[in-house]
């Protein structure tokens, strides 16, 4: 297994290699959501990375509007060969005008927002050929679904080991107009919305998680998943936690458990969804599920289908309902109210005010809302 | 525009939508709209198609494994009912509708189409029409329509993600609820301070102000944008019918001759009637600036809606009351064709024929007759 590495991250270059880190993301500031570099700067960090065996992967994740994109076409093609020999793009536009403009450039695709299906990841390998270097997959993913893509996908696979996670970027500048500040930490009296690490650049304003995403505890498990690349991003670790993190792979460290990592890194963690991921379970908490016009339900053996619903309750005067279809006189009903109780009910007394809203006499307990179904008999 | 429910959706079609965009019970964006169960699916298509309008899915959730596992079933059931598009962003919901149905796809904002490099990438993929990414300005749409032949679909109403849609996981990492599988928990709407100074008022500095592009539709049409869309399936029957008929109207006026400057305003104080923040033009003409934010005043302003006529016979019209209403107010209500009528409560009774000094929310009054008057009429408050 080999190491992705951000190159603004302090490193021991000369050691690097040694410890399986090959290649090394360049984050231009014109190109790159968090990069502070020129392209001078580029080419001596290059330059450097090169004479001790790594490789230059060019990161291009800045998502563009039309405008932009072609005029940072234009001078992305006017940077030197040597830094876009490998280019990681997460804009399929980006990725388009490469294949264009620039058809001898090798690509890596950052899926790290959506792609959390097989089928999606597939498409790419076959679009794109032999001119897709790596896949990036999201750290959304558990560790069952990477593996079962990495064993299913032709083609290098990549997941971030350590480094914070990006919650949320937009093109609009917001720190700066509030607050006059280009960095800082930001929390709201909600929940669990603290002390997020807030960045603004030229191109945009980033959000990140509390914690780093850090997997070094689940280091045999990541070697099994079969993915080929591991990504580190050690520059928001205070340095007693980035030297750590050098000495951890120098040593090729295998267990290491979680509160050592915390101890060590000095920052806070999460292993994220690496062992599961449910962000959909609360969804039926969302609505009330009991006022969900189902078109037939059964009880007791029977089915009943939905008719109408309570509009207006009149203590011992009436109940009136809005009606989808007409009911008949000497039916059996079934009223569900919004808190789940039934109640089977027949009517002695129909009464239309209009062809849609029919008025029957008081029953207790039914508010409006309730829903009306007939039973099919 | 957005249809959250069966009742929303008819409201909007009877108001002047010519599409509605729906969601079934599953790979939407808005785990918490009623959505629409599968009859109500079939329904929908036929009340849509029987007035030569159009009705599209949402199946824009970024899908995982086992969400695509049971898509294969709904998308026959779609083909079958007739849906007219599926809005998709996942590549891998993109592939089941492809194998199994011949339902044209439009790409939903949440692919963030942002270029026509990306448009010419997506119309190799088989789709249709893009639904633009809000980032980008009427004259880049104008470019991207011109690169990629591709039918062109761009947001013109409605609340927005202040992130690129799709790139945004504070849902996911602080309440476990997916926001791209529909769980969003609106963190962005939240009030945040900054850690080094807790004392000061909150800032809602990640809230963007509500987009209206009203004013801007001559520069949709010169665009060459094909469809405008409105946002908002979790907002109410008021919404839908004030904004439906409000655009609707607009788009005539587009067309006419002869317009006036008083009937264009007339339409923007409509849209003043409903709930919203602060309204912007956000990136249409030059990109979102600081202006765009919603800042320091992140409440919807307050709604004005009364209810709506639930029935109507020779005497009498029956109206679902949802705000207080007083005997002496007076309302408004809108016909399907956006003429207003003006409406007294003076006589309003409860079912009992009982006169009321006020009626209250969930419940249903009885009032005179106003001819013309149609079920699903909107009333809403003068004031």
């Amino acid at each position: 297994m080999k190491i992705t590495w951000h190159a603004l991250s302090p490193l021991d270059f000369s050691q690097a290699a040694q410890w399986g880190v090959k290649d090394f993301l360049l984050e231009h500031q014109d190109f790159s959501l968090r990069g502070g570099v020129d392209t001078a700067a580029c080419l001596k960090i290059a330059e450097k990375i090169k004479s001790n065996g790594g490789r230059i992967v060019f990161l291009w994740d800045l998502l563009l509007s039309e405008n932009d994109l072609h005029k940072k076409l234009q001078d992305f093609l006017t940077l030197p060969l040597e830094l876009r020999q490998v280019v990681r793009v997460k804009d399929w536009g980006v990725l388009e005008a490469l294949l264009q403009k620039a058809p001898d450039s090798k690509i890596q695709l950052d899926l790290s927002s959506a792609h959390h299906n097989l089928q999606a990841i597939q498409r790419w390998p076959s679009y794109l050929k032999n001119k897709l270097d790596r896949l990036v997959l999201s750290s959304e993913l558990p560790q069952e679904k990477i593996k079962n893509y990495a064993a299913a996908l032709p083609v290098d696979l990549e997941v971030l080991a350590l480094g914070r996670l990006l919650l949320f970027y937009t093109p609009r500048h917001l720190l700066s107009p509030a607050i006059d500040r280009r960095q800082a930490f930001i929390s709201s009296e909600e929940g669990a919305h603290h002390h997020f690490p807030c960045e603004e650049y030229p191109h945009g304003t980033l959000l990140f998680h509390l914690k780093q995403l850090c997997l070094l505890s689940e280091w045999p498990m990541l070697k099994n998943t079969g993915v080929q690349y591991l990504r580190f991003d050690t520059r928001d670790l205070p340095p007693g936690g980035g030297a750590f993190v050098e000495s951890f792979l120098k040593n090729q460290e295998q267990e290491i458990s979680w509160n050592t990592l915390k101890e060590k890194l000095q920052v806070e963690i999460t292993q994220g969804y690496f062992h599961k991921n449910k962000t959909d379970v609360l969804f039926k908490k969302l609505k009330n599920w009991r006022l969900l016009k189902q078109e037939k339900i059964t009880r007791d053996g029977k089915t009943w289908r939905y008719c109408g619903e309570v509009v207006d309750s009149l203590r011992e005067h009436s109940l009136t309902f809005f009606l989808q279809e007409e009911i008949p006189n000497q039916g059996h009903y079934l009223l569900l109210n919004a808190a789940g109780k039934e109640k089977k009910i027949t009517f002695k007394k129909l009464t239309y005010l209009t062809s849609e809203l029919l008025q029957v006499k008081w029953i207790s307990g039914v508010g409006e809302k309730a829903l009306l179904y007939v039973c099919e008999e | 525009m957005p249809g959250g429910n069966l009742h929303k959706f008819k409201i909007a079609l009877n108001y002047g939508a010519d599409a509605v965009y729906i969601a079934g019970q599953s790979y939407g964006l808005r785990a918490g709209a009623d959505n629409f169960l599968h009859q109500e699916i079939l329904e929908a298509t036929n009340f849509a198609h029987a007035r030569g309008k159009k009705v599209y899915i949402v199946l824009n959730a970024f899908m995982h494994d086992e969400d695509l596992a049971t898509l294969k079933d709904f998308v026959l059931f779609l083909e079958e009912v007739g849906i007219d598009a599926a809005i998709v962003s996942d590549l891998g919901a993109m592939g089941v509708l492809q194998e199994n149905s011949q339902i044209p796809i439009h790409l939903s904002t949440q692919a963030s189409c942002l270029n026509s490099f990306s448009a010419n990438f997506w119309r190799k993929q088989g789709v249709s029409r893009l639904v633009l990414g809000r980032e980008v300005s009427l004259q880049e749409a104008k470019r991207i329509k011109e690169a990629s032949g591709l039918e062109i679909e761009m947001f013109v109403h409605g609340s927005m993600c202040m992130a690129y849609s799709g790139h945004c996981t504070i849902s996911n990492y602080t309440q476990g609820r997916d926001s791209n599988r529909g769980g969003c928990a609106h963190s962005c709407r939240f009030g945040y301070s900054w850690d080094e100074d807790q004392t000061q008022t909150p800032l809602y500095l990640m809230s963007s102000k509500d987009l209206k592009g009203l004013e801007l539709l001559h520069e949709y049409q010169q665009a060459g944008v094909d469809s405008i869309k409105v946002e908002g399936r979790m907002k109410g029957p008021f919404y839908a019918a004030l904004v439906s008929s409000v655009y609707s109207r607009a788009l005539k006026l587009l067309g006419a001759k002869d317009t006036s400057a008083q009937e264009w305003d007339d339409l923007a104080q409509e849209l003043e009637s409903v709930g919203h923040r602060g309204y912007t033009a956000a990136s249409l003409q030059e990109k979102a600036g600081a202006e765009s934010v919603e800042m320091r005043n992140p409440e919807e302003k307050e709604r004005n809606y009364l209810g709506e006529i639930i029935g109507v016979n020779e005497a009498s019209m029956f109206m679902a009351v949802k705000n207080p209403i007083k005997r002496e107010d007076q309302g408004y209500g809108i016909f399907f064709n956006g003429q207003k009528f003006n409406l007294s409560f003076s006589q309003m009774q409860r079912l009992d024929d009982g006169f009321v000094k006020v009626a209250h929310p969930n419940t249903t009054i009885r009032l005179p007759k106003v001819e013309g008057v149609e079920t699903h009429n909107i009333i809403y408050n003068a004031s």
